[in-house]
């Protein structure tokens, strides 16, 4: 919520760009997993997406010449790792708001048909692997339905909430990813999830880097300034993923703050109470609201909190979903897209960029759009629907009508999310991965008796958490699994026992099956569509 | 339960992490033995739009009734 947000593309309105700068900071930035093909696309399309959007009537922030506001953010730079570039287009701090409601609008001059109200249970396919549609439940009612459809496209967002410390709303669950892994679709590239540093514990909400910025400086228990002893050059300014390593391996140290050591301060107040007020007004309401803390008068608890999913459905250049069919690893899933956050095309690699995950699901939703137009060109007749559509969502449905008497949905969370959080948080390690593998395991065994007091039809959340649950089970699996086996250090994903990014037998994408706990891998498209490969090499700032 | 709290429960589900937080609480904490103006007017803020909703909660914007600045003062209080 307090983070300035924006959308990245190389206009050149503040400082000189070019999309092949903006491609070189986003490849550099995904420690060279994202696909440079994909990645090129993104970049190319960056500025006449932005522009389609304006045209749309996006209120973007405007410099005084009358062209869209562009501010800095990190990891962008000219001339390949030259200075610091000014690509990030915003509308105020709400840019992504403004976004959401001006294709909100255009679907309402398109007379696009809303079903508020509903839930999407599971996709269904046919023997020939074909999606036709998805099985829903009606909040309202609790009534099944099926939507019949030559295209699905998902646009459900992440699943951060398998975490315990999370800046994601309780509605990012993954169900689209949870949909995708019981149709039997591969997740691409789970291991990878960006912590941001310094998030309120237990709430989540963000205290943004401009903190930092203003002088504010992290401590440990003993009152101790550690960033210096991990970072001697940028000390509490340092990127992201280090500041989240160091506070990390402060609390695993334990020289945690708070009864159970699991946080530390964010010390503020020595910048003066005028100047705190002046210019951290937001990140002021935002600590007195949620952490009951004024920072004029003491530091702001923090810890580092899953923010982004890097992985999800992979997909193409269309933002078609593709999975290791009969052919290839990429062969695309006839009738089904998948967009944004729950999608994997893969630009982000093993790190996600600022200012990119807006453009990422504008410029792949746009693509979709187009190549879903031609599907829909080339596949006119719907194929029928197989008999047993609607099974696999009656029986979920079904299941959560049971009497009374086991264990409840929530606390079943809570515990995966526990699990999460201590053993495939910011630092991983081989032994703390396999038992969280078997923790889980009994988690999911659990769920098995698992009962909801509520047996109700209207507006039945209790229903909903426990079918998320079922979602969000699984991408916690899918995560696990995926850390244990890739033996290196890469991006987001730190491994104590493997420090080192390994390319020779790692520059490549996992995929996870459900079936199993079956992992494949595929390749990194190392080579562009039309310029040069950004080969590899050391990720310095 | 019932159902009309059950359509105020799905109705607390937002985008925003921090309102998730602040509504759920009041309506799990507050709601039941709230006076029926306040009940009211929880239900009109639940009409309005996330960002918007925050701005009011967060005191960025005024309260254009009575009853919704009580609103305000007992969400703040209940999160």
């Amino acid at each position: 919520m307090s983070a300035q947000g924006g959308i990245t593309a190389a206009l050149g309105n503040v400082s000189e760009d070019d999309w092949h700068w903006h491609m070189y900071d986003t490849v550099k930035g995904s420690d060279y997993l994202g696909d440079q093909d994909a990645i090129e696309f993104m970049c190319r399309n960056a500025p006449s997406a932005v522009y389609e959007l304006e045209h749309m009537g996006l209120p973007f922030s405007r410099l005084d010449n009358g062209k869209i506001y562009q501010r800095p953010f990190g990891g962008q730079s000219q001339n390949f790792g030259g200075e610091q570039a000014v690509r990030t287009c915003a509308a105020a701090d709400r840019t992504g708001h403004a976004l959401l409601h001006t294709l909100y609008q255009r679907n309402i001059a398109a007379r696009t048909q809303f079903f508020d109200e509903f839930y999407a249970l599971d996709l269904i396919r046919d023997q020939d692997g074909y999606v036709l549609g998805v099985s829903a439940m009606e909040i309202e009612t609790g009534r099944p339905w099926l939507f019949e459809s030559r295209v699905t496209l998902l646009a459900t967002g992440g699943g951060a909430r398998i975490f315990r410390h999370s800046t994601n709303a309780h509605i990012n669950s993954g169900d689209g990813l949870g949909m995708a892994l019981r149709a039997g679709l591969p997740l691409e590239d789970m291991e990878f999830w960006q912590f941001h540093p310094t998030g309120i514990p237990e709430i989540g909400s963000l205290i943004t880097e401009g903190v930092r910025g203003e002088g504010g400086y992290l401590l440990n228990k003993d009152n101790e300034r550690f960033m210096p002893r991990y970072a001697p050059h940028a000390q509490d300014l340092a990127s992201r993923d280090v500041v989240s390593r160091a506070i990390a391996q402060e609390i695993l140290a334990g020289r945690g703050c708070g009864p159970h050591g699991d946080f530390v301060y964010l010390k503020v107040d020595h910048i003066g109470a005028d100047t705190i007020k002046e210019r951290l007004p937001g990140i002021r309401e935002l600590s007195m609201q949620f952490a009951g803390v004024d920072p004029c008068e003491a530091p702001i608890p923090v810890t580092p909190t899953a923010h982004y999913m890097m992985g999800g459905i992979p997909t193409n250049l269309h933002g078609q979903v593709v999975a290791p069919e009969r052919y290839g690893p990429e062969e695309g899933v006839p009738g089904l897209y998948a967009v944004g956050e729950c999608a994997c095309v893969s630009v982000h690699g093993a790190n996600r960029l600022g200012g990119n995950s807006l453009l990422d699901l504008v410029v792949f939703g746009r693509a979709a759009g187009n190549h879903a137009i031609e599907y829909l060109r080339d596949n006119p007749i719907p194929r029928k629907l197989p008999a047993d559509a609607s099974d696999l969502a009656a029986g979920r449905l079904a299941r959560w009508d049971r009497p009374t008497g086991g264990e409840r949905v929530p606390a079943l969370r809570a515990e995966m999310q526990r699990i999460l959080q201590e053993h495939c948080g910011v630092y991983r390690r081989e032994d703390l991965l396999k038992a969280g593998i078997e923790k889980l395991n009994g988690v999911e065994a659990r769920l098995a008796d698992a009962v909801i007091d509520d047996h109700s039809q209207v507006f039945n959340t209790a229903r909903l958490e426990a079918l998320e649950l079922e979602n969000l089970l699984p991408i916690a699996r899918a995560t696990l699994v995926s850390a244990l086996a890739r033996t290196e250090s890469r991006g987001a994903h730190s491994r104590e026992d493997y420090p080192d990014r390994d390319d020779d037998h790692w520059l490549r994408h996992t995929l996870y099956s459900l079936a199993n706990d079956q992992l494949d891998y595929k390749p990194v498209r190392l080579k562009p569509l039309t310029v040069e490969t950004f080969q590899p090499k050391a990720r310095t700032y | 339960m019932s159902d009309a709290l059950n359509r105020l429960r799905w109705r607390c589900q937002r985008g925003m992490l921090e309102l998730d937080h602040i509504l759920r609480g009041f309506l799990d904490t507050a709601y039941p033995d709230a006076a029926p103006a306040t009940q009211r007017a929880f239900e009109a803020l639940l009409a309005m739009a996330d960002a918007d909703m925050l701005d009011l909660i967060m005191g960025r914007t005024e309260a254009r009734s009575a009853e919704m600045a009580d609103l305000l003062i007992l969400l703040r209080r209940h999160e």
